[in-house]
């Protein structure tokens, strides 16, 4: 009698140990992944400014806390007939020492150089040149008349900028270029619908696909990737006009 | 020497016939005579034989082969007062003998073969579990008794999340379960509230069978499981009904005879909308909650002859909201969704060994959108989206011999999704998507060595219209008993489907499914299970199972994960493919005083989508749930005799994705250079959740107000007020540190009471 309670007790032993085991065995394990660091840069070199602002910085582990600590990366943008070097100026921002000369349809370079890090190299080529042709400069303009301009080759994202001597702040409005029309063109009221009569500048950009990239086709859990490699981030560039007018309500 | 043996077979073959020419036999019905509702598994014998037989799943009983002459006739059940008829078997007649058994608390001595048993000795079926009425009512569970929830203490069957009202099935998503109501497809059983109640009304509901994997080949056109809900047949003998307020809704029930058969009504609806309103109106305050949902079932039973029933069903519900002063006067917003269905049964019994049920159904789920603008009608807008059903069945059971009860079937189904748009510019009316499928199907339930061996080798065959695709999904069921008390289970089969979600089923909140039938470019999605596992017979009122599953699926139409809507057509779904194994035990007991049961499961789930293989977000491996009920003793005060029901409920952590990396996003805004941090996501499973737990108390007690019997009842969800995660959230400080923290968010942080009153009258 003793045996069989023994033998039972046995039993009822390795079914409890068992059943811990193929519990324990079971359970489902966390397995992450590696993080990689890399260079994080955002730029859209303009045609028409008179420095170029790059943003450099890296990607960061979630549980990463420490500081901004690019300050010191080698950063050049190159073109065709010149090549220059970008200084960190505060937060981000690297600005270029001298004025450079963004044509539209040119193929522009960046490199950029940090300590631990892969080097990032970027190229963007300048949407071409574009015409407004409505409104020329000294138009009157009303409220139901339509912006139209010839579109830019490589253009794929128009920005519109109204000032009005700097005494509001300016609207800015973005459209993405999805068709394939060779003009583009919108009412006047879509700008701003509270516009006051007077003067007012009207600047149009340009933005190349790396732009539209970054801005509109990015999708989530991927990072971003337009125009560079060895990093992420975007290296862009836009071609701006501009136009004056009169507006009357 | 080969005419010696063909004339000995002969002579074989006539002395049979003469024989079989003295025989008859006895079949009848087998009912409840407090109600009329059917009583399966009722054991009947003869006394002072050793013949008889069971009655089947509807109560019906055929007992063949038995020599002329008087017999003692014996209907034995238990819980109910066993029926003796004296009976006269005439040669080549067949008598039928109808029986109600009156129900007893008082215990019978003698009524050993109880259904129970007779169920665990003859019928070939595994990973199959049901659930009365009465338990589904004493789960605890959130403000009122819900069919679903109660089915998720199932083994096998896995919640997403603490109110999810969803099954997810031995690693398969909610799509690949085929859910019945009186034969009648319910396409989106669980949209009232959100999803947080079924649209079953439990008070309707005589009992919900559920079977986790290998079901029978009489079910078809789903991947996992099957859910098949009967309603009550409504009370023959008397009027009787029910009424319940509880803090959601109110109930009312009611049950009767008619002349030749019995009548059943059921409703229920939300009353937020109309409290909210009546406070308005008395305290002139400006609120509404512009929300309610109803529903209801009908059920109308006429029998015309012994031999001929007819069942009339119907059911449907519906979830509104409805703001008048949308977002500004004079505009309306509104939408609605919900189930409609009808079946009429045609319960036939041609001869005693034929017996047959002839179904037509109708069924129906839409969804309605509509936004009105009385100032301006070139903004109204209308949009409409249903699936509906058309199927006509015919189920028939044949006793070829005592050993071989054969089951075939046909069935023809006409399926359509329209989707309408409505806009002052134009309607927009996308072509109707139609699907037709024809399947027949044939199942031996065969007892190869009786009572020790039984068989059920059965096979469907489908023909998909579109695409004129052909199918056969063979199947094959086995029971052993390798002991008097224990029985081996086994089987095998593949199971095909031809319709398809838009929708991802990984989604937390997810009212309904999208559905569509399948387009002509995919393969029809199957999978192959494989279950082998053991009951042992402990006893009266104990059932104890352990099963192990294997599931492989293939040709599987996958929506991306964050596809929570019905944008993309089928043909742009990823195809993909997957398997599931695991274990399941269950354990359940049921005396006079207390009762539980507990279940456990073990799951393994993948799947893969092109190079990608992961764990779906519903892999839980874990699954544990105790239930116990208890009689409260007499020593407590005010609560003595009250039933007293506790749920406690264990899982282990399902996979996400989690943040890897954040990196600065810029807006180009030439003023404002704008950035915000962004995410990288790493592998979809790479991480899991937090174990989770709860508990769950049910008290119930009987009272007598106005003289109607009733009881009130007080339920406690989340009894510790455990915090389980549901999701996690990455929350940035801009103005400081800048530095990322993680936060849990839980959809239950507290316990939540709710209470209720029922009556029966």
């Amino acid at each position: 009698m003793k045996r069989t309670n023994s033998s039972l007790r046995k039993r009822i032993l390795f079914l409890i140990l068992g059943s811990v085991a193929v519990f324990f065995s079971a359970c489902p394990k966390t397995s992450g992944e590696d993080f990689q660091s890399q260079l994080n840069v955002f730029g859209v070199i303009r045609s028409d400014a008179v420095q170029q602002i790059v943003r450099i910085d890296r990607n960061y582990a979630m549980d990463d806390t420490t500081n901004y600590d690019l300050q010191n990366a080698f950063a050049t943008i190159r073109g065709d007939t010149f090549c220059d070097t970008l200084n960190y100026v505060n937060w981000r921002n690297f600005v270029s020492d001298l004025f450079l000369p963004v044509e539209p349809q040119h193929t522009y370079n960046i490199m950029v150089a940090a300590d631990g890090l892969d080097t990032l190299r970027g190229e963007t080529t300048v949407p071409g040149a574009f015409t407004i042709i409505f409104p020329q400069s000294g138009d009157t303009v009303f409220n139901d008349d339509t912006i139209l301009i010839r579109k830019s080759k490589g253009g794929k994202v128009y920005e519109f900028r109204l000032d009005q001597n700097d005494t509001i702040p300016p609207q800015v409005v973005s459209f993405p270029d999805f068709l394939p029309d060779t003009v583009f063109c919108f009412l006047v009221s879509d700008l701003d619908s509270n516009m006051g009569e007077g003067n007012w500048l009207l600047q149009i950009a340009a933005y190349d696909s790396n732009f539209f990239n970054y801005q509109y086709q990015f999708r989530d859990n991927e990072y971003p990737q337009c125009g560079v490699s060895g990093g992420l981030g975007a290296f862009c560039s836009a071609y701006v006009n501009s136009v004056t007018f009169y507006y009357q309500p | 020497m080969n005419s010696k043996k063909a004339l000995l077979f002969l002579l074989f073959i006539t002395w049979t016939l003469i024989a079989a020419a003295d025989l008859g036999g006895i079949n009848g019905f087998v009912t409840d005579a407090a109600n009329g509702e059917k009583l399966s598994y009722c054991n009947i014998s003869l006394e002072g034989t050793e013949q008889g037989g069971v009655s089947n799943d509807k109560g019906y009983y055929y007992l063949a082969g038995l020599p002329a002459g008087p017999y003692r006739l014996v209907f034995s059940y238990i819980g109910y007062e066993p029926v003796a008829r004296d009976v006269v078997v005439l040669p080549e007649q067949v008598i039928t003998v109808n029986a109600e058994l009156r129900p007893t608390t008082i215990e019978i001595k003698g009524v050993t073969a109880t259904a129970e048993r007779t169920r665990f000795e003859r019928t070939v079926e595994v990973s199959h579990t049901t659930m009365s009425r009465k338990e589904i009512k004493v789960v605890p569970v959130l403000f009122e008794p819900d069919l679903i929830k109660s089915m998720q203490l199932m083994p096998g069957v896995m919640p997403m999340h603490d109110l999810s009202n969803k099954m997810f099935v031995r690693g398969g998503s909610p799509d690949e379960n085929l859910v019945l109501l009186d034969g009648i497809i319910v396409y989106n059983p669980t949209t009232h509230l959100f999803g947080l109640f079924s649209t079953f009304n439990p008070d309707a509901v005589s009992e919900a069978g559920l079977y986790a994997g290998g079901f029978p080949v009489k079910y078809g056109d789903r991947l996992s499981s099957v859910l098949d809900v009967t309603t009550k047949e409504g009370n023959s003998k008397k009027y009787t009904g029910e009424a319940s307020v509880g803090l959601v809704t109110s109930k009312l029930m009611f049950e009767g005879p008619i002349p030749k058969g019995s009548v059943l009504l059921s409703g229920r609806r939300t009353y937020f909308d109309a409290l909210v309103w009546a406070y308005a109106h008395v305290f002139k305050k400006d609120v509404e909650l512009p929300y309610y949902f109803y529903d209801g079932v009908a059920k109308v039973n006429f029998n015309p002859s012994p031999e001929n029933r007819f069942t009339l069903t119907g059911f449907g519900g519906s979830d509104v909201i409805f703001f008048t002063d949308a977002f500004s006067g004079g505009t309306q917003l509104g939408f609605d969704w919900g189930n409609r269905g009808a079946s009429l049964r045609w319960r036939r019994v041609f001869n005693p060994k034929l017996y047959a049920e002839m179904l037509g159904v109708w069924s129906n789920f839409f969804t309605n959108f509509r936004y009105t603008d009385d100032a301006d009608s070139t903004q109204n807008m209308h949009f409409f989206e249903e699936i509906r059903s058309y199927q006509v069945k015919a189920d028939f059971s044949y006793l070829l011999d005592p050993r071989h009860t054969l089951e075939f079937g046909l069935q023809a189904e006409n399926l359509q999704v329209a989707e309408r748009w409505y806009v002052e510019s134009g309607d927009y009316i996308q072509p109707a998507l139609k699907s037709n499928l024809i399947d027949a199907y044939i199942q031996d339930n065969w007892a190869l060595i009786p009572p020790i061996l039984s068989l059920m080798p059965g096979l469907r065959l489908m023909h998909y219209f579109v695409g004129n695709r052909f199918r056969a999904d063979p199947r094959l069921g086995l029971k052993y008993l390798f002991l008097p008390n224990s029985s081996f289970n086994f089987s095998i089969g593949k199971y095909s489907q031809f319709l398809v979600t838009l929708n991802s089923q990984e989604s937390f909140f997810s009212v309904f499914d999208f559905w569509r039938p399948l387009d002509r470019i995919h393969a029809p999605p199957y999978s192959i299970h494989a279950i082998a596992g053991v009951e042992q017979w402990i006893g009266e009122g104990t059932r104890f199972t352990v099963e192990a599953y294997g599931k492989k699926y293939f040709n599987l139409l996958i929506p991306p994960q964050d596809n929570i809507f019905f944008s993309v057509p089928t043909e742009s779904l990823d195809t993909g493919d997957g398997y599931a194994f695991g274990l399941d035990v269950y354990l359940k007991k049921d005396w006079k005083s207390y009762f539980g049961w507990a279940s456990y499961s073990l799951g393994f789930t993948r799947r893969r989508v092109g190079n990608e293989e992961y764990f779906p977000g519903y892999d839980r491996r874990h699954n544990l749930n105790l239930v116990a009920g208890v009689v409260v003793p007499r020593v407590v005060p005010l609560f003595r005799g009250a039933n007293l029901s506790l749920r406690w409920y264990l899982g282990s952590g399902l996979p996400y994705a989690d943040a890897i990396g954040r990196y600065a996003y810029y807006y180009y805004d030439l003023e404002s250079g704008s950035w915000e941090w962004r995410v990288i996501k790493g592998p979809r499973d790479a991480y899991r959740l937090p174990l989770s737990h709860r508990l769950d108390a049910h008290l119930e007690k009987n009272i007598r107000i106005f003289g109607l019997n009733g009881s009130w009842y007080i339920d406690v969800m989340n009894v510790y007020a455990q915090k389980n995660t549901l999701f996690y959230q990455w929350e940035w400080d801009y103005t400081g540190s800048n530095y990322p923290r993680k936060v849990g968010y839980s959809i239950l942080p507290i316990p939540i009471p709710s209470l209720g009153i029922n009556f029966r009258f």
